[in-house]
């Protein structure tokens, strides 16, 4: 080969390194954290998961927990998203917990992102967009990533063929990559694969901490069919009707005569691995999942923009409505934007720790501090969201 | 495992760049350097 | 031309037929904003409720969770037993029953369809032969938009109502859930002393 060959395969090599360079800077863009306000003054400490799981300490599946300790004996609840980074909704409920709660008596732990790793991933081949930005009123902007469904590859590679894990689920063919997927190895492992461990972490933290309730909040497409519901374990069942009931009679009393599309359903008893599920059966916590409604996740959207993910406007799952074929997640022109979505998670797992002292009074849990349902949705996450240093 | 698949896609990536350097039909190279991006980003476990 | 003419008025008239039927059997909401409560039939009232009172389901869906958890809430004297057998069902005067069927609720209480549906049908010759009331309470009401939706209360609430109004039997229905209670607390609440 002569010179002139050489240098110009050496300078497609060098083209090839630079586009992998630029290609790379988005993708450690994505696991740049996230800054959660953390200036809340009832707020008790920030945990990491490696104190229920010390094997998890420096790696990527070390999430933080927001501990309000009421220092009063009652109830504990853990109310935690980011089971799946894409479901946004159930972070930003989080989020506004963590942001404004206040604890008068029992303790709760609140937990954004449970799959930490996931939100440094993209999916790709989805047009995913990896942030939602919102404008404060101050004119700084708060920033929360949005990853994908299962953790980061680069974070726990590669996927076994074939895994039998705790819950008893045996993950292979097209289930290989859910090794990945937090919602299928509850109650994880001790010394497994990273989000074995992270499993395992929350399950110490349930029994640790005696969490009486659990809410693992999600999202989901229109095509799922069970959107707006509360899956509850068998023990939850009780709570969770109280909690659906007390919602809508507080609608009514605020004037919203129509209430809330929540609706109930029991965990599947071969919901192996699910938290719902997997938590109910193996600690003593009442452990209950919701579903809000998420337009961009399913495969009829329009093309990906910020009105589609931020406000959930869709009118070709509109079309798809009229058409009568979908089971539970109806969407009508005024979309479903991330306010009402985030509403609703903060409206079921707020219902649900006031049923539990309802029910059970030595377990009250008192907090209060919390957006209304009509604010959040009114003012949007641009006027309730605390500007971060 | 994980070490074991590193330096498989290292010598993947040795590989390629070995035939990419020899190879004289500018097009194939580029295809290479496609795959390639991929490989260096994995490599490096950016991606 | 004939023959087109003729396959054409035979389309419309069929096209015709169809919209009448649809039109006779389509299911209109009695419920709305103003009128959250609408009974048909006649009334039932809380004189006609005897104590001691069973709720139980047929079908074992969520819905029998909700119904309890309304019936908490108005302070009610009852009985909650989902899987309650017709020997059971017939200790009681007035029997709730929360109809839905769930797989997941019919797998939790390790029942068949076959063992739920003989019990079904124990339980109603129980309630014939011993005179018993029975309130049936549908709680999984649909959604009110798009093809589906009307299909089910084509198929459901239109069953119900239609086999009311033959039977004469009240039926009350509600525009949401939470609805309920006032229908509840008229018929079970206890009396304040």
């Amino acid at each position: 080969m002569n010179a002139k060959q050489t240098t110009r395969n050496v300078l497609v090599l060098l083209i090839a390194l630079v586009l992998a360079f630029l290609a790379g800077q988005d993708f450690r863009d994505m696991q740049q954290p996230d800054k959660i306000y953390a200036e809340n003054p009832a707020l008790t400490r920030v945990a990491k998961l490696s104190e229920y799981n010390p094997n998890l300490k420096g790696t990527a599946g070390d999430t933080d927990i927001y501990v309000f300790d009421s220092g009063v004996p009652g109830g504990v609840a853990l109310v935690y998203g980011g089971t799946h980074a894409n479901e946004t909704a159930a972070v930003m409920n989080a989020i506004t917990y963590v942001e404004n709660v206040s604890v008068t008596q029992g303790k709760l732990f609140v937990m954004p992102q449970a799959n930490l790793s996931a939100f440094s991933a993209t999916l790709p081949l989805r047009a995913q967009m990896g942030h939602m930005t919102f404008t404060l009123a101050d004119g700084s902007v708060r920033t929360v990533r949005m990853g994908t469904r299962l953790a980061n590859p680069v974070h726990q590679w590669p996927d076994p063929n074939y895994r039998l894990n705790s819950s008893g689920r045996v993950l292979e063919h097209g289930e290989i990559a859910e090794i990945r997927n937090l919602n299928r190895n509850h109650p994880g492992m001790e010394d497994g694969y990273l989000v074995e461990m992270v499993c395992y972490g929350i399950r110490k933290l349930v029994e640790t901490e005696n969490v009486d309730v659990l809410y693992d909040g999600h999202e989901a497409s229109p095509e799922f069919r069970a959107v707006n519901f509360l899956i509850a374990h068998q023990r939850a069942m009780d709570l969770g009707s109280a909690a659906i009931l007390n919602a809508n009679l507080d609608a009514m009393m605020e004037g919203d005569m129509d209430g809330y599309p929540f609706k109930l359903d029991l965990s599947g008893a071969t919901s192996w691995g699910l938290s719902h599920r997997a938590l109910g059966d193996n600690t003593q916590a009442m452990a209950t999942l919701f579903e809000s409604l998420n337009p961009v996740m399913g495969f009829c959207h329009e093309k990906v923009t910020e009105a589609l993910v931020k406000d959930g406007i869709s009118p070709n799952y509109v079309h798809i409505t009229d058409l009568g074929l979908l089971g539970s997640g109806e969407l009508t022109d005024a979309g479903s934007p991330i306010e009402l979505r985030a509403g609703y998670h903060m409206e079921m797992s707020r219902h649900l720790i006031g049923a539990l002292g309802e029910l059970n009074p030595e377990k009250t849990l008192t907090i209060s501090g919390l957006p209304t349902f009509n604010d959040l949705v009114a003012n949007g996450f641009e006027g309730i969201l605390k500007p971060v240093k | 495992m994980l070490y074991v698949y590193l330096v498989l896609v290292a010598l993947l990536i040795v590989n390629i760049v070995w035939n990419m350097l020899r190879e004289k039909d500018v097009f194939v190279q580029v295809d290479a350097a496609l795959v390639l991006v991929p490989l260096i980003l994995r490599l490096l476990l950016i991606k | 031309m004939k023959r087109f003419t003729r396959i054409l008025a035979l389309v419309l008239a069929l096209a015709a037929i169809t919209a009448v039927m649809s039109a006779e059997t389509a299911y209109t909401f009695r419920t709305s904003k103003e009128e959250r409560v609408v009974t048909e039939n006649g009334e039932f009232t809380a004189d006609l409720i005897v104590d001691p009172v069973l709720i139980t389901s047929i079908g074992q869906s969520a819905d029998v969770s909700m119904l309890d958890a309304l019936m908490k809430k108005v302070g009610a004297t009852y009985t909650f037993d989902p899987i309650a057998p017709a020997e059971e069902v017939a200790k009681y005067k007035t029997v709730i029953i929360a109809s839905g069927a769930s797989s997941k609720g019919l797998g939790a209480a390790g029942i068949s369809q076959e063992q739920e549906t003989a019990r079904a049908e124990a339980i109603m010759k129980t309630v014939e032969e011993n005179e018993i009331t029975v309130i049936l309470a549908h709680l999984g009401g649909p959604g009110r938009r798009g093809a589906l939706s009307d299909t089910f209360s084509d198929m459901v609430l239109g069953k119900f109502t239609d086999f009311a109004a033959e039977k004469e039997i009240p039926i009350t229905l509600l525009a949401t859930i939470a609805d309920a209670m006032t229908v509840l607390k008229d018929l079970f609440a206890p009396v304040a002393q």
